[in-house]
């Protein structure tokens, strides 16, 4: 194909898209709408899964202590903790240590708990204990809870897979209305399409008898479904990532803030970003040409 | 250089459009094909376009039987024609100069070789100062001579006119066929299906004339229009 020849139908198809502006800006809106959808879920998944990572990665799993533990039985725990497999650290959190922990992180706020002293503090002594492999994590809590002057042990499982089951049930129920979404929208987009060739029917005669090749009068329509395809990608990929960022900003601080649980900050917006603009991309670019193939097939013999 | 051997046309719906037509134009040859509407010139410019098959009988153009060009070939097989209608068919959001730059475009000609033809084509057909002019500001006459251009500005061997004149005064009609005529002189094949009496007895050419699909005369040179 020849420069001269791909500038004709790229500009044949612009034509194409602003001679038909305002179905044109009904496929944009409609793709993006479905991208939108897909974009939301997408960030949500995502977000789940990198939590799951930061839980998984971790491998931790706590004990907490009776009231009233001896230093001799604490240190008889942490022997026998060494002595199972796959410990690649353990370390005992003292309730006097944990309270101060607790002090300097509230800061500002740390006066709420000027009351509670060594006398009186409500916190129990605890073993943090970290293992190389998830599988050794089973073993380990069952060893746990064997152990005497050892209250409650607590471990990221449930938490991982509550979170796991929530991932798959959105992905899910995403996979069903993205698909609905982007069948509708590809349907509008080849009515779309379907019109212009219908208003370029004339052209479209007079063409074939001046010895235009198929791919000569299709082109065009094939640009026409790309960048309308591209345009909706681009205009959910601002939506998405708009929104995204404010969410960003906004809930990072709060998370943080509130909860000081690290792993739950979320993927940052290039994290993010990449990924959603390759996708909306990609299907922006497949829906706009199976659009046009899908109208070009039933409407161009002429 | 056209050869129709025996050639008919039946239509589905069992019109007989064209009977056992036989007849050779050759290279450089400007015919006329008369005859009242309806008796099958419009046929012969269709078969010859292959917009349509024969239902029997033998076409040839250029020494290849249109029967074994195949549908992908067809675009290039219209390509060593020129073809103007009755109604013109210029598209009207383009400018005479657009509507034949469009041609060009569609042989993916270089920019710089459109630029060099469109205004010399224009000029030949007489319309030079009308190239930005849009169809709907032009006589039907400019529209023609513009659809003249677009036809000639690739240099096609042969050019069909199918009733050219069937939408313009007398006057204008002459213009037309000058422009046609000199064309042939330049050695175009031209086949100009018509039922213009005056033009066709004006101009002393071949006349095949043909009466319900049925060739029914073949004048050579000075033929002149014959109904009956």
């Amino acid at each position: 194909m020849k420069l001269r020849t791909s500038r004709y139908y790229l500009k044949q198809g612009i034509n194409n898209i602003t001679r038909n502006a305002s179905l044109s800006f009904a496929s944009i809106v409609s793709i993006a709408a479905a991208l939108f959808v897909l974009g939301a879920i997408l960030s949500v998944v995502f977000n789940l899964n990198h939590i799951v990572r930061g839980i998984e990665s971790k491998m931790e799993v706590t004990l907490f202590l009776e009231s009233g533990a001896t230093l001799e039985e604490i240190s008889n725990i942490e022997k026998t903790i060494n002595s199972w497999n796959g410990i690649v650290y353990v370390d005992f959190i003292s309730r006097h240590d944990a309270l101060a922990a607790w002090k300097i992180e509230l800061g500002d706020q740390g006066r709420l708990l000027e009351g509670y002293t060594h006398e009186n503090n409500p916190l129990p002594d605890y073993f943090i204990v970290r293992t190389g492999k998830p599988e050794y994590v089973d073993g380990i809590v069952s060893n746990a809870q064997t152990l005497e002057s050892v209250e409650k042990v607590s471990y990221s499982k449930h938490v991982v897979e509550f979170i796991e089951r929530l991932a798959g049930l959105l992905r899910f129920a995403g996979i069903v209305l993205v698909v609905m979404l982007l069948f509708i929208s590809t349907i509008i987009m080849s009515n779309t399409i379907r019109a212009t060739v219908f208003s370029r029917k004339k052209e479209i005669g007079i063409m074939k008898y001046i010895g235009a090749t198929d791919w000569f009068i299709r082109w065009p329509f094939i640009v026409e479904g790309l960048m309308l395809g591209l345009m909706g990608a681009l205009l959910s990929a601002v939506l998405v990532l708009g929104a995204y960022y404010i969410l960003y900003y906004y809930s990072h601080g709060m998370l943080l803030q509130e909860f000081n649980i690290d792993f739950l900050s979320l993927l940052g917006m290039a994290e993010i970003a990449y990924p959603l603009l390759a996708v909306f991309i990609s299907l922006g670019a497949s829906i706009g040409i199976a659009a046009s193939a899908l109208s070009l097939k039933k409407h161009l013999r002429v | 250089m056209i050869q129709f051997r025996n050639v008919s046309k039946i239509y589905e719906n069992g019109l007989k459009a064209l009977q056992n037509a036989t007849f050779t134009i050759a290279g450089g040859e400007f015919v006329f094909i008369i005859g009242a509407s309806g008796a099958g010139k419009s046929t012969v410019v269709k078969l010859l376009l292959k917009e349509t098959d024969q239902t029997d009988g033998v076409i040839m153009v250029n020494n290849k039987e249109l029967v074994n060009v195949d549908d992908k070939r067809i675009p290039f097989y219209r390509r060593q024609f020129g073809v103007v209608f009755q109604d013109f068919r210029l598209l009207p959001d383009r400018t005479a100069y657009e509507n034949i730059s469009f041609a060009m475009e569609i042989f993916e000609s270089s920019t710089k070789e459109i630029r060099r033809r469109v205004p010399s084509i224009l000029a030949m057909v007489g319309l030079a100062e009308r190239a930005h002019a849009y169809p709907s500001d032009m006589s039907g006459g400019e529209q023609q001579r513009v659809a003249l251009a677009r036809a000639l500005v690739n240099n096609p061997s042969i050019l069909i006119a199918d009733e050219p004149t069937g939408n313009l005064d007398s006057y204008t009609s002459q213009e037309i066929i000058k422009v046609m005529n000199h064309i042939n002189r330049r050695g175009t094949t031209v086949i100009v299906a018509t039922h213009a009496k005056d033009i066709v007895n004006s101009m002393q050419k071949r006349v095949i004339t043909l009466s319900k699909g049925k060739i029914i005369s073949d004048l050579d040179r000075s033929g002149y229009y014959n109904e009956a």
